[in-house]
């Protein structure tokens, strides 16, 4: 059967249906299959009727002088959060539920230079990790070099943490791109925008090995501008995160958000630039999660100011 | 891939030598425009030099804007002032002032500043063209001071250029009702035009790196298209007559097929009414094809498409 062609023409009738960031995944195209939230992250094989679980927490006492996060408000945010994730009454338990004592642990992290993850979620990721019975020696922390780093390619779970951005070539710096530093050579992904990020998610060094995602959304960037993509003046104080085990599910809403405030920013409707349809994609093309409204169960906790969805 | 990376460096190498400048010639030159020090701030060791094939190692995603308007080499440079957050100068060698202007218009927000050809400055990042030199300083924290580094950086390299470049002839192909220069731009790929316009992922206009592209928008005009919104026009110029009937017949095919199947295959230009109330209009004049997106009424688009295609033909 011949392709068919999908224009702007199908994003304006799935406008009316899904004005947010279903609008590809209710456009009449294959809808992907919905993470369920006691699996792994991106699990093909979740049942179609569940829906995907994503927990949004936001704190407005969690950042200091300099926008730095308090790691204690930190601490109990991240906490609360994966103890709703798996409802659990502590994170505790909820943490024992996705990593094991015999695993070898990597937190996929991101250091670009003008918005990292920030040391203070590492810290506390590798210290719940190690709660559950993971030595020092099997936690790995890192960005780069993933290829050469035993703790990485040869992880039996991986955690996968990154900030919100906008990005010049993929739309948005998702959790699903955050992988990339798998792949020897990323710059072979960014054919038509990045469309097809998720495929990454089939190599055998992630393929249902993530257990968790987090997109910090602390100071997201929700505008770039030059090649270095980055203007303070294009960061807001949001102090949350969002977390899921679909990896589509979390990074659809994070599009939300910053789509959102865009919206808020600059008076208009300005969608990304360039479309962040690789998040999209990862649903209705590759099933690798759901971005579909409709299959995501949004949990939102504590502060509620501005929280925009 | 080795082999692929292998063989752009060998490329690049070739039309390098095929201008008579080597890669040497070309780092030389780059230097020679950029001031040791601006404001009190001061050029920091070592320079970086990035081709085609290592922008990635710099700008990852947004190494391929440049790409897409055939860069040749960057040049960035750091500059420091104690107690003072860094200057990062990037100076790009576009090859043409065609391409120089085009990844200019790129990213066109901000107030225009006076320096070089055109320039904007937003935030604390001033961009600016000058013959085949595309240049954008950015002040890791803004400051009325380093504001007024950057636009000293900024004069000083567009002296050191020293001559004015030709924008793109198909510029002047324009109808007068896009007067706006900052809502204007210029590129190649079907990528960027998605950037700037999305219309689809696949490559339905056959955009390639040997066509030619302005897209052109202005308000819409009309209450009911509402306060923000926005028409637009698109120029194709391909190399010959039948590449751009082709193309035309792809778009209409993928976009408009319903006007292609009423109005028939013989029919010059197309029109038909999307989805969200507004009208697309299409058609061609010998190696250009001309496109009106969301204009408000059918006369308004019709109005524009026969307006800009009268002019191709003078």
């Amino acid at each position: 059967m011949k392709k068919r062609t999908f224009t702007r023409r199908d994003f304006l009738k799935a406008a009316a249906l899904a004005p947010l960031a279903g609008a590809i995944a209710s456009s009449g195209l294959s809808a992907g299959a919905a993470g369920s939230a006691a699996r792994p992250a991106g699990a093909q094989t979740a049942a179609a009727a569940s829906k995907s679980r994503v927990i949004l927490i936001r704190d407005k006492d969690v950042l200091g002088a300099d926008r730095k996060c308090l790691p204690s408000v930190m601490g109990r945010m991240l906490d609360e959060a994966v103890a709703a994730l798996f409802g659990e009454k502590d994170a505790s338990a909820a943490w024992k539920r996705i990593i094991r004592p015999d695993d070898t642990v990597g937190i996929k992290t991101n250091v670009w230079k003008y918005l990292a993850t920030g040391p203070e979620i590492e810290a506390h990721l590798k210290g719940r990790v190690m709660d559950c019975g993971v030595p020092e020696d099997r936690v790995g922390v890192a960005d780069r070099g993933l290829l050469n780093n035993p703790l990485f390619t040869g992880a039996t779970a991986l955690l996968n943490v990154r900030p919100a951005r906008t990005h010049h070539w993929a739309g948005m710096g998702s959790c699903i791109k955050n992988m990339i530093m798998f792949v020897p050579q990323p710059f072979t992904y960014h054919g038509d925008s990045c469309a097809d990020l998720a495929t990454i998610w089939e190599l055998p060094y992630i393929k249902n090995k993530v257990r968790l995602n987090v997109l910090v959304l602390m100071t997201p960037l929700f505008h770039g501008i030059g090649p270095n993509h980055y203007s303070e003046q294009y960061v807001w104080d949001y102090k949350g995160l969002l977390l899921g085990q679909d990896v589509v599910a979390v990074d659809s809403v994070g599009v939300g958000i910053l789509q959102a405030k865009r919206r808020e920013f600059f008076g208009e409707d300005r969608p990304l630039q360039p479309p962040a349809h690789h998040v999209f994609y990862a649903d209705t093309r590759h099933h690798l999660g759901t971005s579909d409204p409709a299959r995501i169960e949004l949990i939102k906790l504590g502060w509620t100011e501005g929280v925009l969805i | 891939m080795k082999i692929k990376i292998i063989l752009g460096l060998f490329l690049f190498g070739l039309i390098a030598a095929g201008r008579g400048e080597s890669m040497e010639d070309l780092q030389k030159a780059l230097k020679s425009l950029l001031p040791a020090e601006a404001g009190g701030w001061k050029a920091a060791a070592p320079d970086h030099f990035y081709d085609p094939q290592t922008i990635f190692d710099y700008i990852d995603g947004a190494g391929e804007v440049y790409r897409a308007y055939n860069f040749r080499l960057l040049l960035s440079r750091r500059y420091e002032r104690e107690g003072e957050a860094d200057l990062v100068a990037d100076l790009f060698d576009m090859g043409s002032s065609a391409d120089a202007f085009g990844v200019f218009t790129h990213d066109l927000e901000g107030e225009e500043s006076g320096v070089g050809q055109g320039s904007t400055y937003n935030g604390g990042l001033l961009s600016l063209w000058r013959d085949r030199y595309f240049v954008s300083l950015y002040a890791e924290k803004e400051s009325d001071e380093a504001k007024r580094a950057l636009l000293a950086l900024g004069r000083a390299v567009a002296l050191a250029v020293g001559r004015d470049g030709q924008k793109p002839g198909l510029l002047t192909l324009l109808p007068g009702d896009f007067p706006n220069p900052q809502a204007v731009h210029y590129f190649h790929t079907y990528p960027i035009l998605n950037y700037h316009f999305f219309i689809s992922p696949d490559n339905i206009l056959n955009l390639g790196p040997e066509t030619e592209v302005v897209l052109a928008a202005r308000p819409a005009g009309s209450p009911e298209a509402g306060a923000t919104a926005k028409e637009y026009i698109l120029l194709v110029r391909y190399l010959k007559p039948e590449d751009a009937a082709k193309a035309l017949a792809s778009f209409s095919k993928s976009y408009m097929p319903q006007a292609a199947a009423e109005q028939g295959p013989e029919q010059a230009n197309r029109i038909a009414k999307t989805e969200d109330g507004r009208w697309t209009a299409a058609g061609i004049k010998r190696n250009v094809a001309v496109i009106v997106f969301q204009a408000p009424t059918a006369e308004e688009a019709r109005r524009i498409l026969q307006r800009a295609v009268l002019g191709l033909e003078k």
